[in-house]
């Protein structure tokens, strides 16, 4: 019996002991299609027999002319075209006729013919009108009025039946818990022999597109939630429900019975293939794109819509992805500067801080990927401890570590020269400000500058009325973590001076370095012509403030003293090293940081981003003496600063309290 | 002999199942912990001897926090046991109107600790010392106590008492050489338990002082492990555990040691 207790024990101790240290995997390079773009402004497009039909209405440049209280009117007239393309991009045929609104949906039936809908002023509503056009016709020919129906989102032909997505306003728009918003949308059919209309689903439908195999995939709502039905039109039988929440959707089409393509602001990867039996999925795109309206799949191309015309994409490899494999990445807190999906099934997945600890010690393999950033307390402990897949053989990685500004790539490798991390974001916060009302105010904010002697220009400026923002706690948080990052403890002079100030300046005088309502405004429009300074720290809001005002430049954040370095906040994803899915996981990682190098937009790069304006070029400057700190957690100190700002505590206070636990949060 | 044989292999094989479930859940995981406290890092798993308990030793908050834990088993154990002792003697021989308020001694137990907190913080607003935290200790604490004591001062049998009463025995001889000779076994046993619990207190101060890092005073071994997971060291967390372990340990062979003397 010993015996026996004894060898269940070592089975046991090995079984649980022994972790799957994971061997070489080899780096395959797998998803890349370039997209093929008909540069068309196109209104709507379908696609049959290997050719994309495109509608546009243009303005044809010859004029009408009315007669009209005794006086001539000249109007345009206007012209659709119809044009047929291959999916090389090449122009077939072409077929103009005189129809003077934009077709919203088109289907293209065979014997030369075309239907489509537009929408028509009938008094004071808009209703939308079936046409038909012939091809060799002058003219389209209405057939056709969908009563009460304002907007026709989708139409497909199934047999001799148009099937509809229509908005029928006959109640009040609800909004739900689950983000389903009902505007009205019901689905129906119209008998190309009959001229009959049929309503098929009165409630609930979100989006729907036709199968391969002539049925229609639906997507729809119920009070369960979001699910998938299928129905099979010509014997008007529904497939089961599957429930699936997709959000509300930007576009949809299906690929087949169960895969479809859809776009919504739920999913990472911004448009991506799902199944309706599977749970994952995978993006499309290297990078996160949605995509609006109108989409097709066809022999395993997808055809989308864009500002740019219609785009053709392979999408055979995606398509070929394993559903059920996902890429799991964990942060532990929600992290918006995720990393595109770069064509791979990644999920994000976001975790309370416990979860967080323990799935990192336990190495849990059912996580891939952690999403980190350097202004969480235990990132750097990641690397300290080494609980990383080092990526230095990982194809394209090193490449891109060695493109990123030094900074970066210092931070990236540590002591034993290994690749712990791949950077997939940095934001550093500058002064944007604008030369022209800085100058006429007689303000020069191009030099480094102390707070002291930003805080004494900002009450000048206010005193003159001249707008800008700052945000006084989040102006003080900046303060406190970069003097916290040069000093390393509270009790100094400088901290003392550094704390008045913060309490008597900057929350002394809330209204000027919080929102008025000019700044409010501005925040709206996105037009930040008329403000004076703010501090930026996002992609968008940098390019808004460099794209909306001409004389826009940057500089550093007035810190405590002059000689600090602009801190840097890294968001970086590491591989965790007993991943279950580790090769596909360096596959992803592989794909990302070969994208990263070629994106002109990476501000992680020393590249052409930075050479697009003199605000860039400013930006580029602090960029590249700009410093990766991994910082500390300002949990320790917050709350007491926060009591000493409302006079809870007195400054020699908070300095014993924050002093003592950051001694106790550096040494324990 | 040959049934006695298959009657112990069957019990052995009953037993079976509890033994895996505490290989598996505590004898495998410790032993882990122990490896991890022998190591590096859990990735690396270079072997550094005892490296990570010196440092564990000298870093002067795990000093702290041990002098902390140590002080609470000292001053609040002998309190909580003595404080215990006296209810549930009134309990179990007092008024009769006080033993139907037993129950109000178990609320501590069923009571969540995140709501008494706020109570607890406006009594001891002005208090910077240790004490809100030694009296929670106790607080919470001694329902599970009393119902431990009150349980042995009810169980002894009254026959005992009547045949001593019969012997001549008076009041005082009852209970010197009747109830407390009885009851020793479970004051004993509610002492170590006590001793265990008070390592274990964290939920209730963190409550209370709303940070991972207390005033110094209150800083003990379970903040310690705790803001080492937090920050994912891992070894730093796997010492302190194991070294927690054995302190326990040392206290518990010691209590039983004494108990042995007692009954010799």
């Amino acid at each position: 019996m010993k015996k026996i207790s004894v060898l269940i024990m070592s089975m046991l101790i090995f079984l649980t002991t022994s972790c799957s240290q994971s061997g070489d995997v080899s780096i395959s390079e797998e998803f890349h299609s370039d997209i093929i773009t008909i540069d068309i402004e196109a209104s709507t497009f379908d696609v049959n027999n290997e050719t994309i039909y495109i509608a546009e209405c243009y303005d044809s440049g010859k004029v009408q002319i009315y007669q009209e209280d005794g006086g001539n009117i000249e109007l345009p007239i206007y012209e659709t075209a119809i044009s047929e393309y291959n999916f090389d991009g090449e122009l077939i045929n072409e077929y103009v006729f005189d129809e003077k609104t934009a077709p919203q949906n088109l289907i293209y039936a065979e014997n030369g013919m075309f239907y489509y809908t537009i929408p028509e002023l009938s008094g004071e509503t808009t209703q939308q009108t079936l046409m038909k056009y012939t091809i060799g016709e002058v003219k389209a020919e209405r057939i056709y009025t969908f009563q009460e129906c304002i907007t026709i989102k989708k139409m497909e032909l199934i047999g001799n039946s148009l099937y509809i997505v229509g908005v029928y306003p006959k109640h009040n728009n609800v909004n739900y818990d689950d983000g389903y918003y009902d505007s009205g949308e019901c689905l129906v059919s119209y008998d190309l022999n009959t001229s009959m209309e049929k309503t098929i689903v009165k409630n609930g439908i979100v989006d729907f597109s036709k199968t391969n195999n002539e049925e229609l995939l639906m997507y729809a709502h119920n009070e369960s939630g979001f699910y998938f039905v299928s129905y099979n039109a010509l014997k008007e039988e529904y497939g089961s429900e599957i429930y699936k929440n997709l959000g509300m959707l930007l576009s949809f089409c299906a690929v087949d019975n169960e895969k479809y393509i859809f776009s919504s602001n739920e999913a990472l990867s911004g448009t991506s293939i799902g199944s309706t039996k599977e749970d994952g999925l995978v993006s499309i795109f290297d990078a996160d794109t949605f995509i609006y309206g109108t989409s097709e799949v066809y022999d395993e191309k997808y055809i989308f819509m864009n500002s740019n015309g219609i785009n053709i994409i392979d999408i055979s490899i995606p398509l070929k992805s394993r559903l059920d494999t996902n890429i799991k990445m964990v942060s532990a807190e929600y992290i918006y500067e995720a990393p595109s999906a770069a064509g791979y099934p990644v999920k994000q997945e976001t975790v309370d801080y416990d979860s967080y600890a323990l799935t990192v010690l336990s190495q849990d393999s059912n996580y891939d990927l952690y999403l980190l950033n350097s202004r969480q307390s235990f990132s750097a402990n990641i690397r300290d401890k080494g609980s990383f897949y080092p990526l230095n053989d990982v194809d394209g990685v090193q490449e891109y570590i060695d493109n990123c500004f030094p900074f970066i790539k210092k931070a990236a490798i540590n002591q034993y020269g290994e690749i712990w991390m791949l950077p997939v974001d940095i934001k550093v916060n500058v002064l944007a400000y604008n030369d022209e009302i800085c100058k006429n105010a007689g303000v020069d904010l191009s030099e480094k500058m102390t707070v002291y002697e930003f805080v004494d220009t900002a009450r000048n400026l206010y005193s003159h009325n001249i707008p800008f923002y700052i945000g006084a706690e989040y102006y003080s948080e900046l303060l406190l973590s970069n003097y916290l990052i040069n000093f390393g403890h509270f009790n100094t002079e400088e901290f003392r001076k550094l704390a008045v100030e913060i309490k008597n300046e900057i929350y002394g005088c809330y209204e000027a370095f919080t929102i008025n309502s000019c700044i409010e405004e501005a925040m709206m429009s996105g037009d930040y012509s008329e403000i004076a300074f703010r501090i930026v720290s996002t992609d968008s809001d940098i390019e808004s403030f460099a794209t909306t005002s001409t004389s826009v430049s940057c500089a550093f954040v007035p810190m405590c003293a002059k000689d600090t370095e602009a801190i840097v906040n890294c968001t970086f994803v590491c591989v965790n090293p007993n991943s279950a899915n580790l090769e596909q996981t360096l596959n992803y990682v592989s794909r990302l940081a070969k994208n990263m190098t070629v994106t002109e937009n990476n501000m992680l790069v020393d590249s052409k981003f930075f050479s697009k304006s003199q605000f860039h070029g400013e930006l580029y400057d602090i960029y590249k003496n700009a410093t990766v700190r991994f910082t500390y957690s300002d949990e320790i100190y917050a709350s007491d600063f926060e009591n000493y700002l409302s006079n809870k505590i007195t400054l020699d206070e908070f300095i014993t309290e924050a002093d003592r636990k950051l001694s106790a949060y550096m040494n324990e | 002999m040959k049934k006695q044989l298959k009657w112990n292999t069957k019990c052995k094989l009953c037993l079976l199942p509890s033994l895996i479930g505490t290989a598996v859940f505590f004898v495998i995981p410790y032993i882990r912990v122990l490896y991890y406290s022998l190591i590096d890092n859990q990735f690396r798993r270079n072997f550094v001897g005892l490296q990570n308990y010196m440092e564990t030793l000298q870093n002067e908050y795990f000093q702290l926090a041990l002098k902390n834990s140590l002080l609470l088993i000292i001053i609040c154990v002998p309190v909580l046991i003595i404080l215990s002792l006296v209810v549930s003697l009134v309990l179990s021989y007092g008024i009769k109107w006080v033993r139907k308020t037993r129950f109000a001694f178990v609320l501590p137990m069923v009571i969540p600790t995140a709501s008494i907190v706020l109570i607890w913080r406006s009594v001891f607003e002005n208090d910077a010392t240790v004490l809100p935290i030694y009296l929670l200790f106790i607080w919470k604490n001694i329902g599970i106590c009393i119902v431990l004591l009150t349980a042995a001062f009810t169980s002894i049998e009254q026959s005992i008492y009547e045949a001593a009463r019969l012997d001549g025995a008076n009041s005082f001889i009852l209970h010197t050489k009747i109830t407390i000779p009885m009851i020793m076994p479970t004051v004993f046993f509610t002492t170590l338990l006590s001793v265990v619990n008070s390592f274990k207190i964290f939920k209730e101060s963190y409550f209370y002082y709303g940070t991972n890092y207390p005033p110094d005073h209150s800083y003990t071994l379970q903040y310690y492990m705790n803001n080492n997971f937090l920050k994912l060291d891992y070894q730093s967390l796997a010492t302190s555990a194991v070294l927690t372990s054995v302190i326990v340990f040392f206290i518990v062979i010691g209590g039983m040691a004494v108990q042995r003397r007692y009954r010799q």
